[in-house]
């Protein structure tokens, strides 16, 4: 076992990395609305499942198959921008129709999930029964495959492993996309409202905070990082399902714990963590207990680090 | 008068807090709202503000109804806060915490953040510490630093005394007169009556909701009763007040344990 | 295929209760069950018609309705209508449908019902009211050992998919090293033990490998597939499970033999695979689908089929067509009730579009034949029998 462990370290490792990666950014989504609002927005796996739609509309729809060179970049670019405007779009509408009225009566938390966990389930059988069908003429049901627009040439070796370029360029996006939004966070004003509202939504309103203009651009930054996950999700496994968010939803939300619920920093540390995680793990005891690992792995560390590895929160970070 | 408070009712949910509160505060004042815990202070002034509505009853401030007006834009008009408790943003630095004053400003922060500085030098000095880990003191500069960073035509203060030595209580109350003499008008919470009453030029007394006196704050200071509900019956919390009796105007008659508060000599 | 298989023993116990209220309240006349000298008689085909696995009971449901249409243009002394009974897959609702179709519509046979699980409902209630069944689609081992007197299915057990698949490989492709890979569900896991099980005694070595379905990172996976170097990768699932394996199987350079079960004879599994990683899998079912078969009975078959329904029979089709042709043959013959019906089926033993349809005394079908299916270019086709095809 233990042999058969390090034969595929390799391998697992750069696996575990590029499925971290996606974990991360989805993790921030969870992470930032935390942060600001103390809710679990349940339907942000729907938010990425749209983003994964979007980008595999436009990768249909103009017909593309294995582009290289500038022209992989190009197509990622554009796919990115699309899958951002959707997913961030259908963030900002969620918000609108699905936590904004409550919060503006002022329920409580509970209803509020609640009521995530109600868009949650309507956007998966909007997808399901209406949306599907018509746009991309299979049963709204179905897995539906994505031609290849990442590529997958070996950049080079490290032993027996191999790294691939799609296994570069997800987890170097990844990481792209966390800088620019830290930075959004830290220097621009609208992150400054942003930590202002996590820290003291009150005292954000006395300095002049519209507090529903920074509530939106949450949803909104939180909802493009979904859908450059989407991306790469797309990119990398090449297949997407109306309930494709799920598992993978639970994983981010995961990743964000571990990291540190409210902590950018964090999410992307939980997203790699638990990526990597489940890989070694799968390889050492079977994949069997992949997903019992991890949470394993989660449980212990909330034990001794119940706020996570990196503690703080968007509330309290520095940054 | 710069604000105008008529009337007002307000609710948490079934509760009334307020019951029917009429304040005015004049352009250049300093007016100070006392009374004991629960009177309404705070709610008071989260109202003014913007943080909790109105049931019934007007707001206005500079000649304009703002009972309706949503609460960030208030600060744009010129209701500047230092909430109670201070309110704080634990993990911004100070420095940032000065800029959220300025936030929904546009244009240059430089003179302001200059004249806060000069305010407060302590705050010149610690300003990449994280807010959450200054001192008491230092965070109750920070918030009226803050708050003057809105460049308010009015300045709330919600017990800025709260939880502080003597002697900061008096660096703070000697500072609240330098904003006041240099053009802003301010209108203070406090427990701290005995001082509260003889920065003020005007006070209110606040019981359960109601306004239960309004006088010229030297007035209120000799009223047996309000001697015996806020004064202690006695001097203020330190046996250097006042003697009974002097007038206390706002020419300087601030309680000083010593002479540490030589700043206001600088007004 | 057994989608529903696993469904609470409860629900039989429950169907027997109901079936011996309903025998009582049916005095056992027997009457509307046919009776000399009638015209006209009712069968029922009976399924998920509208439910979330409709698309394995469609194409059976044509296939009897396409039967009984060619049954009646022949003129026949008796004529025959066909009714649908949609249960949407669950087990209670197969028992209301069958109540039904017994009291009011008072039919002479079924065909059906299309899953185990309804069937163990269903088959003590058909017993009771000696009312004949064929099944087209309804694999679970079991059901032949009920003891039913009425009961019969045209398609091999699931005992047999398996072994017969296992055979084939070893035959045409020999494998030395072979890695047994599935979902967690039963299906998946069953299959995959089932053909590991039988390589490993002809002296294959296998290792294996549970993934979760839903999981879309399977690189750990695909990595220890990797370092055992294995030349057959059997992958127990459905398609949408054993697609994306396959192409992340492909993906990673390892070109081993892929073959799947009958969960993954769906033309969405080289969607979901990748039409250059789909190539040249191989796939096993007790079913047999003409897709682009030339054969003359199946070519014939999927024309007609195609002509009425406008689109090509899919799963179960062709086996939906010979359960309705068994009952139909007998009616032909002269059967015009129920009992007489169950009589002639003992007997029957025609050249059906699927297979030769003849059953045991059990009401198995007498050749438990497995097909197997190979897709080139993104299409699937028919390759033959398991245990005569050749790998091409
Ligand atoms: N969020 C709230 N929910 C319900 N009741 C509240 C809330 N905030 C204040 N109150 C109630 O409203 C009344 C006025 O409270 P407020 O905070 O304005 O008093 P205060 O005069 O500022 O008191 P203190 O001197 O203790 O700060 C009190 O009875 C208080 O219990
Ligand atoms: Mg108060």
């Amino acid at each position: 076992m233990f042999q058969e462990f390090l034969n595929q370290f390799g391998t697992n490792t750069v696996g575990g990395l590029t499925a971290g990666a996606i974990y991360a950014l989805v993790a921030l989504g969870y992470t930032m609305v935390y942060g600001v609002l103390r809710l679990i927005n349940f339907a942000h796996s729907e938010i990425f499942m749209i983003g994964t739609f979007a980008a595999l509309f436009v990768v249909l729809q103009f017909g593309i198959t294995a582009p290289t060179g500038l022209a992989m970049v190009g197509v990622l670019v554009m796919l990115i921008l699309v899958a951002m405007a959707a997913s961030g779009g259908a963030a900002v509408l969620l918000e609108l129709a699905a936590y904004r009225p409550l919060r503006k009566r002022g329920a409580s938390r509970l209803a509020a999930l609640i009521s995530a966990i109600g868009a949650s389930f309507f956007l998966q059988e909007l997808f399901k029964l209406v949306i599907i069908q018509p746009v991309f003429d299979k049963p709204g049901g179905n897995q539906i495959g994505s031609p290849r627009f990442l590529g997958r040439e070996t950049l080079f070796s490290i032993g027996d492993t191999k790294v691939q370029l799609y296994h570069v360029i997800i987890v170097v996006s990844a990481i792209i996309m966390m800088i620019v939004l830290d930075q959004t966070v830290t220097r621009t004003k609208i992150g400054r409202g942003i930590r202002a509202t996590a820290q003291d939504p009150e005292t954000a309103v006395l300095m002049g905070v519209n507090i529903d203009v920074i509530v939106r651009m949450t949803f909104l930054l939180g909802g493009a990082m979904a859908g450059v996950a989407a991306v790469l999700y797309l990119g990398a496994y090449e297949n997407t399902k109306f309930d494709i968010g799920f598992l993978l939803g639970v994983k981010a939300f995961t990743a964000a714990v571990l990291g540190g619920i409210g902590n950018l920093r964090g999410a992307l540390l939980g997203g790699f963590a638990l990526g990597l995680l489940e890989n070694w793990g799968a390889a050492f005891f079977g994949s069997t207990w992949r997903d019992v690992i991890a949470f394993t792995v989660l449980v212990i560390i909330l034990m001794f680090r119940p706020t996570g590895i990196l503690g703080e929160s968007l509330q309290r970070a520095r940054a | 008068m710069l604000l105008e408070i008529e009337d007002i009712h307000v609710h948490y949910g079934k509760i009334a807090a307020l019951k029917g509160i009429s304040i005015a505060v004049d352009e250049g004042e300093i007016v100070t709202l006392i009374g004991g815990n629960g009177a309404g202070k705070t709610t008071t002034l989260k109202t003014i503000s913007g943080l909790r509505p109105l049931t019934s009853g007007r707001i206005t401030f500079a000649g304009q109804d703002i009972s309706k007006m949503p609460g960030h834009k208030r600060v744009l008009a010129g209701i500047g806060q230092a909430p109670e408790g201070r309110g704080i943003f634990p993990g911004m630095t100070v420095h940032e915490n000065l800029l959220m004053g300025a936030y929904a400003r546009k244009g240059e922060v430089k003179a302001e953040l200059d004249e806060v500085y000069d305010l407060f030098p302590r705050l010149a000095e610690r300003r990449t510490q994280a807010g959450g880990t200054m001192s008491g003191g230092e965070q109750q500069m920070l918030a009226i630093g803050r708050a003057m960073m809105t460049k308010p035509k009015v300045l709330l203060l919600d017990e800025p005394s709260m939880g502080l030595a003597p002697m900061l209580v008096a660096q703070i109350f000697e500072i609240i007169q330098k904003i006041n003499e240099r053009g802003t008008t301010v209108l203070l919470v406090e427990q701290n009556a005995q001082q509260a009453l003889q920065l003020a030029h005007r006070a209110y007394v606040i019981e359960t909701g109601r306004v239960v006196k309004s006088a010229p704050a030297s007035d209120l200071l000799d009223d047996p009763e309000v001697r015996a509900a806020y004064l202690g019956g006695d001097l203020g919390v330190d046996g250097d007040a006042p003697q009974d009796g002097e007038p206390a105007a706002k020419e300087g008659q601030v309680a000083t344990p010593n002479g540490d508060a030589s700043t206001r000599e600088g007004a | 295929m057994r989608p529903k298989l696993v469904r609470l023993g409860g629900i039989a116990a429950a169907g027997m209760a109901i079936s011996l209220g309903l025998a009582a309240c049916g005095g056992g006349s027997g009457g509307g069950k046919g009776g000399e000298g009638a015209t006209e008689l009712t069968i029922g085909v009976m399924g998920d018609l509208t439910g979330p696995d409709r698309a394995l009971v469609i194409p059976p449901a044509n296939g009897a309705e396409l039967a009984v249409e060619e049954y009646n243009k022949k003129n026949p002394k008796v004529k025959v209508k066909l009714k649908r009974y949609d249960t949407q897959g669950k087990a209670e609702q197969a028992v209301n449908q069958v109540n039904q179709a017994i009291k009011k519509d008072k039919i002479a046979a079924l065909i059906g019902p299309a899953f185990s699980s309804e069937s163990r409902a269903v088959n003590p209630i058909l017993q009771t009211n000696k009312i004949p069944s064929v099944t087209p689609s309804a694999t679970a081992t079991d059901l032949g050992k009920s003891g039913w007197k009425y009961w019969h299915r045209v398609v091999a057990n699931d005992d047999a998919q398996g072994p017969q698949l296992a055979e084939f490989v070893l035959r045409t492709a020999q494998p030395k090293k072979a890695f047994m890979l599935s979902d967690q569900g039963e299906y998946g896991v069953g299959l995959a033990k089932s053909v590991g099980d039988t390589m490993k005694a002809k002296g294959v070595q296998i290792a294996e490998d549970k993934v979760d379905a839903q999981a879309s990172d399977v690189s750990s996976t695909v990595a220890k597939i990797k370092s055992f170097q294995p030349d057959f990768i059997f992958a127990g699932g459905y398609y949408s499970f054993t697609g994306k394996m396959l192409k992340q199987i492909r993906d990673a350079g390892i070109t081993a033999l892929y073959a799947s079960g009958d969960g993954s004879v769906d033309p969405a599994l080289v969607d979901a695979a990748g039409k250059e990683q789909a190539d040249n899998v191989v796939l096993s079912c007790a079913c047999k689908i003409p897709f682009k078969s030339t054969a003359t009975e199946l070519k014939t078959f999927a024309d007609a089929y195609k002509a009425k329904w406008n689109t090509d029979p899919l799963i179960y089709g062709t086996e939906g067509y010979d359960a309705a042709n068994a009952i139909l043959k007998a009616i032909e013959a002269g059967a015009t009730t129920s009992e007489q019906i169950n009589e002639k089926l003992k007997a029957t033993d025609f050249a059906g579009v699927s297979k030769q349809i003849k059953f045991q005394e059990n009401g198995e079908i007498a050749t438990s034949l497995i097909y197997v299916y190979k897709v080139t270019k993104g299409e699937i086709s028919l390759l033959g029998e398991a245990d005569k095809a050749a790998l091409q």
